[in-house]
């Protein structure tokens, strides 16, 4: 399947290289050539259809990067564990070290957020954009407030990074409440 | 660079996180004012501008962290919010507003009192209106007054069309935004760790002296440049070290370069599609112009003398090379752009189309935030994120009335009803060429602003004919300035989403100074028009002159030969036949795929073949070294590419404002 999907995007390049070939000629374009474009492109689109929804991201492992945690269990388990992630930060905020704080906001950012934005045409294809939206809404709410903790963790302003991180949860929550609806199913 | 006490902040714990504040708002302001003027002037005589995003946070960093002691991360991006708001709009007006001068000192040279006092001078016309600029009087008030009016419409338009494709954009289709990602890496370089702002430091090193280097001409004109640095210090020319025919475009940037290999090399493997449409325009579609001859026959004989007259000769290599080297500029610029913009429009409508469903929950998900709000009044975490879509809506309606009236100030030979038909068309299509321009940047760091013009100009051409050409070039001017303003909200809303900002703050800003850029930038072009002759050395307008000369091919001036009108007859089926394909392969295939392709067919080889290599080079290394690496190294490195070349044209540009100045 996965070789018949990367076929049917060459078979659409040539239907445009087609089409341009068509477009290109003086003094008008020659529309019969044009329209013979458009149906090899709509070849490779019926045959990209025919080969079904891409496949959700398989992690590969290099050895740059074992200080990385894994993307491991599927998406609403991902959500789950962020949401943890974030509570667990949260909790130990008064005490922990800034840099540390930081460094943990990276890594919740890639198994969440990123995680399922890598993921968008595979999620998309399976349970629809808007499904895909309404819990990436929340989730990326979450991402940017955990960014904003970042920042005010490296100005070295402890109030504001505890007060993100506390928004980060309440968007992080919802995101997971959301996706336990929508995302059943996925891998 | 980590821990409890960031280096250089003082006190910063004991008061609310530093976000808006006025230091942050002047520092902005004098570097996005001191960057208009300079890039006015350097726009005039080179074609560009350089964002004021990266320069704008690189002097936050030092002013406000280095010096104030007490800047932060998010308040230094409001810095660079407000730099590259001014800024960005000159581009807008040096593309579209010479073009008025340009046809205004065509008109001086044929009128006989200025023959006459040339001759009396003892000089030729265009010798005598060089010396006296002033004699070509095109901005009265009037016109000056339709002009600013315009541009200021599209400032704002540009920010508040887009403000709603935030989310869209920028969460849920995650677009990289190359640019957006480099300023990120600047203002986060303060608590980053030791290796990531190493490598950023090295990458702005590497590129300011490889920039410098390529630059050695601009800065030392006097100078007698060798041979090989003539050859080589703004392209190089692959195709013909392997000895490809000339036709055949495999060529790097050196000028620029390393900015395109960075974005490229931040966009990542995503961006390497753009090979397949650079592949279909300039390996295919151009050299088969070239070899077929699909041109009129008069074209072709003007190519052939053009050859003949450079080589001394009307046969063997040095001819060939020749010819086919005229031949594909003149395919490249009336078959393959055409078509490549015509891809652009038809995958952009098939873009809005395929994602105005994440637009609408985009849209839903502000409305219930905002609405939850209102409910849970002193809950911090409930504080709106998003500007209110009811101001929004009240911003468009006033600058659309200001655009009507600049239609009305600069087209006193048309309709009002006209003028308004005009008005309405050119606003609708802003918010397209917005969404166009954001797309292309969003996912490849290049935008067809030249290409947007046009097309303005088309249309509104083809709705009030060619008396309604100065209306056209005062639309044209809108949508100019709205789709740079625009695409830099996008990529400053990116960089804020990876500092944490909250939207709202920078939005709001960017609109508070949205209308500085194009009244700065419009009082420098002014005052330069009383120095210098737009259209001669040293400022040759560049891109207005091809504004001027696309105008000229749908508004032909009294006398054009019927060549042109055939060319410019031919130029909307190119239009057409590209726009059924975009459309065709974005429906199929989403993902923006047809703006992608489109805009490697309108962009030169050279650009789009350096942005692939960085594509290719972060595939590479991600497969060899993984993400952490790349995210650690290879990203901040190419940061420093885009940063240090934008550096560098700065100080190259005011080196030169300050020569021609003393």
């Amino acid at each position: 399947m996965k070789l018949v999907r990367s076929s049917s995007s060459w078979v659409m390049y040539l239907g445009m290289a087609a089409c341009m070939y068509g477009g290109a000629q003086w003094p008008r374009p020659s529309w019969p050539l044009v329209a013979a474009g458009l149906v090899v492109i709509l070849v490779g689109i019926a045959l990209r259809r025919s080969a079904g929804a891409p496949t959700l991201e398989v992690e590969q492992i290099h050895s740059a990067d074992l200080k990385r945690p894994r993307r491991t269990g599927s998406l609403v388990e991902a959500l789950t564990s962020f949401c943890e992630g974030i509570e667990t930060l949260h909790n130990q905020g008064s005490e922990a070290e800034l840099a540390a704080i930081k460094d943990r906001i990276e890594e919740l950012i890639w198994l969440g957020p990123e995680r399922v934005g890598s993921s968008q045409e595979a999620i998309a294809a399976k349970v629809g954009f808007s499904a895909y939206a309404e819990v990436m809404a929340p989730l990326a709410a979450s991402e940017r407030w955990l960014n904003r903790a970042w920042s005010a963790a490296a100005d070295g302003h402890r109030p504001e990074c505890l007060a993100s991180l506390a928004k980060a949860l309440v968007s992080a929550r919802e995101a997971e409440a959301m996706g336990r609806q929508r995302f059943q199913g996925l891998g | 660079m980590s821990g409890n006490s960031p280096a250089g902040l003082t006190g910063l714990q004991s008061r609310p996180y530093r976000e808006i504040t006025l230091a942050s708002v002047v520092l902005g302001s004098i570097v996005g004012v001191a960057l208009t003027v300079s890039f006015t002037y350097a726009g005039l005589k080179l074609g560009f501008i350089v964002p004021a995003s990266m320069v704008g946070a690189m002097l936050g960093l030092g002013v406000l962290r280095v010096v104030m002691k007490k800047g932060s991360i998010v308040e230094n991006n409001i810095n660079q919010t407000v730099a590259a708001a001014i800024n960005v709009t000159s581009g807008g007006i040096i593309f579209t507003v010479p073009v008025l001068y340009l046809m205004q000192s065509e008109a001086a040279a044929k009128a006989p009192q200025i023959a006459a006092q040339a001759s009396a001078a003892g000089l030729s016309v265009d010798e005598f209106l060089r010396k006296n600029p002033g004699l070509v009087q095109v901005l009265d008030g009037k016109m000056l007054a339709a002009i600013a009016a315009a541009a200021v419409a599209g400032s704002f338009l540009g920010v508040l069309f887009i403000i709603p494709s935030r989310k869209q954009m920028i969460e849920f289709e995650r677009l990289t935004f190359p640019s957006g990602v480099a300023t990120a890496q600047i203002l986060k370089a303060v608590g980053a760790g030791p290796t990531r702002f190493r490598w950023l430091m090295t990458g702005i090193t590497i590129a300011i002296v490889f920039a410098l280097l390529t630059s050695l001409t601009t800065l030392f004109p006097s100078w007698k440049a060798p041979g090989w640095y003539q050859h080589h210090s703004e392209e190089l020319n692959l195709g013909k070290i392997l000895g490809l025919p000339a036709s055949v475009a495999v060529v790097i940037a050196v000028a620029g370069g390393l900015t395109s290999l960075g974005g490229g090399y931040i966009t990542g493997r995503a961006g390497l599609v753009m090979m397949v449409g650079a592949a279909i325009g300039h390996w295919m579609v151009t050299p088969l112009v070239v070899a077929k001859g699909w041109a009129p026959p008069e074209i072709l004989a003007q190519l052939t003398a053009a050859a003949s007259a450079k080589v001394g000769a009307s046969s063997g290599p040095a001819f060939t090379e020749r010819y086919e080297t005229l031949a594909a500029g003149w395919a490249f610029k009336q078959v393959t752009r055409p078509l490549g913009v015509g891809m652009l429009l038809g995958g952009s409508v098939a873009s809005v189309f395929l994602t105005a469903p994440m637009l609408f929950s985009a849209i839903r998900s502000i409305q219930k935030q905002r609405q939850a709000a209102s409910e849970m009044t002193g809950k911090p975490a409930q504080a709106p994120q998003e500007m209110s879509p009811s101001l929004l809506w009240v911003g468009i309606a006033v600058s659309f009335l200001v655009l009507v009236i600049a239609g009305f100030l600069g087209g006193s030979q048309v309709s009002g009803a006209r003028i308004l038909l005009a008005a309405v068309v050119a606003t609708v299509w802003m918010w397209l060429a917005n969404i166009i321009v954001s797309i292309a940047t969003g996912k490849t760091d290049n935008s067809p602003l030249s290409g947007m013009a046009l097309i303005t100009i088309v249309l509104i051409v083809s709705i009030l004919g060619k008396e309604g050409a100065i209306v056209a070039l005062l639309m044209a001017v809108s949508v100019c300035v709205a789709t740079s303003q625009g695409s830099d909200m996008m990529q400053d809303l990116k960089t804020g989403h990876l500092v944490g900002a909250i939207p709202w703050r920078q939005q709001l800003t960017q609109i508070a100074v949205a209308w500085v850029g194009p009244l700065v930038s419009l009082v420098t072009l002014v005052l330069l028009s009383k120095k210098f002759l737009f259209g001669n050395d040293p400022l040759t307008a560049p891109q207005g002159q091809a504004i001027k000369a696309a105008l000229e091919i749908f508004v032909p001036p009294p006398g054009t030969d019927p060549v042109t009108q055939q060319v410019a007859e031919a130029v909307p089926w190119r239009y057409l036949a590209g726009a059924v394909a975009g459309l065709a392969l974005t429906l199929g295939a989403g993902g923006g795929l047809g703006v992608v392709l489109g805009l490697s067919m309108y962009l030169p080889m050279s650009v789009t073949l350096t942005y692939c290599t960085g594509c290719a080079v972060a595939w590479a290394s991600e497969k060899l070294k993984g993400p952490a690496w790349v995210e650690d190294v290879g990203v901040p490195l190419a940061a420093g590419f885009l940063v240090g070349e934008g550096l560098a044209q700065v100080c190259v540009v005011f080196f030169d404002l300050a020569r021609s100045a003393f």
